[in-house]
């Protein structure tokens, strides 16, 4: 029984340590790699730093027009932006390629895995980008309007059509990506539906007799002013 | 010319055509039933009493009146030159896009004049406001006498108007092209010009009739056609600038975005030409000038106060990417200014506009975004100016007005500076 009991545990103890003898060498591996990846992708990044700097890039997106796509980068920097964004996908690829040092196919399935669901995820990253850019555009539209309508609450009003569409635009995102559908739905909906009619309510009876009595003021102006901008 | 008025009808995309005349008259119209009978009368009595004898003719476009206009043209009779009613001169784009400012299609209706006139051969081409009430022949026959007589290429119009009105002009339109192209034409805004051929020739061959900032304010654009160009100007006193009031007054947010737009727009494209003038030069003016109207004017400065307050509470973030920090800190020491000394310096005004001139070329933001945050700015110059000069003689308004060209062309070196280096704003 002791015998028995004393091969199984050597067995055991044999088993562990081939694992642990097999497993540093690639964890050494994991970490040399990555450590290589973090200095490649360091390097790249301050090489493209200072060749678009060179190219006084950030000044030339600006005159193309271009700098406003880069207003929700916390440098508002279309270099910096650039160059981050390229270290980051050489960390991830290099991460990607230390994982074969454990398991040379799992790499491979988390690549498939990877592919299959990339289009959806740049879908919705797309989405998102289109969407911030879209109720940017919105809602300085709106802001620009209001102010120019002296509406009082101008920001206020520019700040929620942003919003609603920033809402909408995420939850295409989401939906996209697969993530709590039939909750988003419901939260979508309730949300959406909410905002709308709450503003339709603040405009229809709470505001109303401020609306009517800005309008007719407004109106009492116009009818009394005699000047020509013209 | 004719014994009898011709009334002719070109069918939908026939070339209009008129075999011969010196002088033709292209009068403009968008449901001005209540005035159109009259400025025609008052186009052929100008032909037949004072150019009698010179073969001419006269080309009415009408931008798709749905009140008569057409008809009234149509049923009206005279004597005179032969009278060609046009209607299909409209662009697709013009039907889309509605100018706020100005007759819509105004821009096509002055091509098809100035090609109807030039293929006629003319010397001298006037196009002539339909829906103005004051039009008298003694006004419009100053659009194209100093035309034939004295070799003059472009003649703007001068209107006599009270001190307030035009304010868009005084304050942005004519400081702005008189320090930038270096004539005093003082109202480059309106629809009643004149040409000689030269003229024709030049504003026909320019690129600008298709695209959209020149479109919607074909007035302004022409003008600094002319004043860019080498060309004789004079200036022609018209008598008051009174329209049909059956037309709705403007938007005035859109309608300054359509018009500073063109003026910025022109920068960039004459920037050869600007940067090279450094001084103004007058330009005569002719025919019976009597005067400012002094008829008094009701005006809600507290509102426009108001408006550019609440501008500079909700906009200064927009501002700040646009302007640099000193004219940001003088607006907020504005805003916080009560109606009684609320005041806008014309140097800060002059710089405010050249800024955004360079945020516009830069596209530092969307260019309707910007045009669109001058209004409140533009407001709160506008209640200033009508502060200064709420007592003052027309003399008195005039000097304010000299004061404020003279800033504009004084900070020249400014706006050649920061559109040459931008990137050194604030320093």
């Amino acid at each position: 029984m002791l015998i028995n009991l004393s091969s199984v545990l050597r067995q055991s103890a044999d088993r562990i340590s081939t694992n642990v003898i097999v497993f540093l060498p690639a964890l050494l591996a994991v970490i040399v790699v990555i450590a290589i990846t973090i200095l490649v992708a360091w390097v790249v990044r301050a090489a493209l730093l200072r060749i678009m700097r060179g190219m006084k890039f950030d000044q030339r997106s600006e005159e193309l027009g271009f700098g406003q796509y880069f207003e929700w980068s916390p440098s508002r920097s279309p270099s910096l932006a650039i160059a981050r964004l390229a270290q980051w996908v050489i960390i991830l690829l290099g991460f990607l390629l230390a994982l074969t040092a454990f398991d040379p196919t799992l790499t491979s399935h988390l690549a498939l895995s990877l592919f299959q669901f990339l289009p959806n995820l740049l879908a919705a990253i797309l989405i998102l980008i289109v969407g911030t850019f879209v109720a940017r555009f919105i809602g300085r539209s709106v802001l620009i309007s209001a102010v120019n309508m002296q509406i009082q609450s101008a920001r206020l009003l520019s700040v929620g059509v942003k919003w609603l569409v920033l809402v909408m635009a995420g939850a295409m995102a989401l939906e996209h990506v697969g993530i709590g559908r039939a909750i988003l739905e419901l939260a979508f909906g309730i949300l959406f539906g909410g905002i709308v009619l709450a503003m339709a309510l603040a405009v229809g009876l709470g505001s109303k007799e401020m609306v009517s009595r800005s309008w007719e003021r407004s109106q009492r102006e116009d009818n009394k002013e005699e000047f020509h901008h013209f | 010319m004719p014994d009898s008025a011709e009334l002719l009808k070109p069918e939908k995309n026939q070339t209009v055509r008129i075999e011969q005349a010196e002088i033709v008259f292209g009068v403009l119209s968008f449901n001005n039933a209540g005035s159109i009978g009259s400025v025609l009368a008052a186009v052929r009595d100008t032909l037949n009493g004072r150019f009698a004898g010179v073969p001419s003719a006269i080309l009415h476009a009408d931008s798709g009146s749905s009140d008569g206009t057409v008809e009234i043209v149509r049923e009206s009779s005279g004597d005179g030159p032969p009278l060609l009613v046009v209607h299909e001169f409209l662009r697709h784009a013009d039907r889309v896009a509605v100018p706020y400012h100005g007759l819509p299609g105004m821009s096509s209706a002055v091509r098809t004049i100035l090609e109807t006139a030039r293929t006629a051969g003319a010397h001298a081409c006037a196009v002539v406001d339909g829906g103005r009430t004051t039009v008298t022949p003694d006004g419009i026959e100053w659009l194209v006498r100093p035309v034939i007589e004295q070799g003059i290429d472009f003649v703007a119009p001068y209107y006599q108007r009270h001190k307030y009105d035009g304010a868009l002009t005084r304050g942005i339109v004519y400081p702005l092209l008189r320090c930038l192209y270096g004539r005093r034409i003082r109202q480059p805004i309106g629809a009643d010009f004149g040409f000689s051929r030269t003229m024709m020739d030049g504003l026909l061959a320019q690129k600008g009739w298709d695209q959209d900032q020149e479109r919607f304010a074909t007035d302004v654009w022409m003008t600094t056609v002319a004043a860019s160009g080498n060309y004789r100007i004079a200036e022609a006193v018209l008598g008051a600038h009174i329209r049909d009031s059956h037309e709705a007054a403007p938007e005035l947010s859109t309608a300054l975005s359509q018009i500073t737009g063109s003026v910025f727009s022109e920068m960039d494209a004459r920037v050869q030409v600007w940067q090279r003038m450094r001084t103004s030069e007058r330009v005569p003016l002719l025919g019976s000038y009597k005067g400012d109207s002094t008829q008094p004017v009701n005006v809600n400065v507290r509102r426009m106060t108001e408006s550019f307050r609440l501008g500079y509470q909700d906009l200064r973030d927009l501002w700040s990417k646009v302007l640099p920090p000193a004219s940001i800190i003088h607006l907020k020491r504005m805003a916080a200014q009560t109606d009684q000394t609320f005041h806008f310096d014309d140097d800060l005004w002059a710089r405010i506009l050249f800024d955004f001139a360079v945020a516009y070329r830069l596209r530092v933001i969307a260019r309707e975004h910007l045009l669109g945050s001058l209004t409140p700015l533009y407001l709160g110059w506008v209640a200033s100016y009508v502060r200064d000069v709420e007592l003052a003689t027309a003399a008195e308004a005039e000097r304010r007005m000299e004061h404020l060209c003279g800033t504009f062309e004084s900070l020249k070196p400014y706006l050649i500076s920061r559109w040459r280096w931008p990137e050194r704003a604030g320093q």
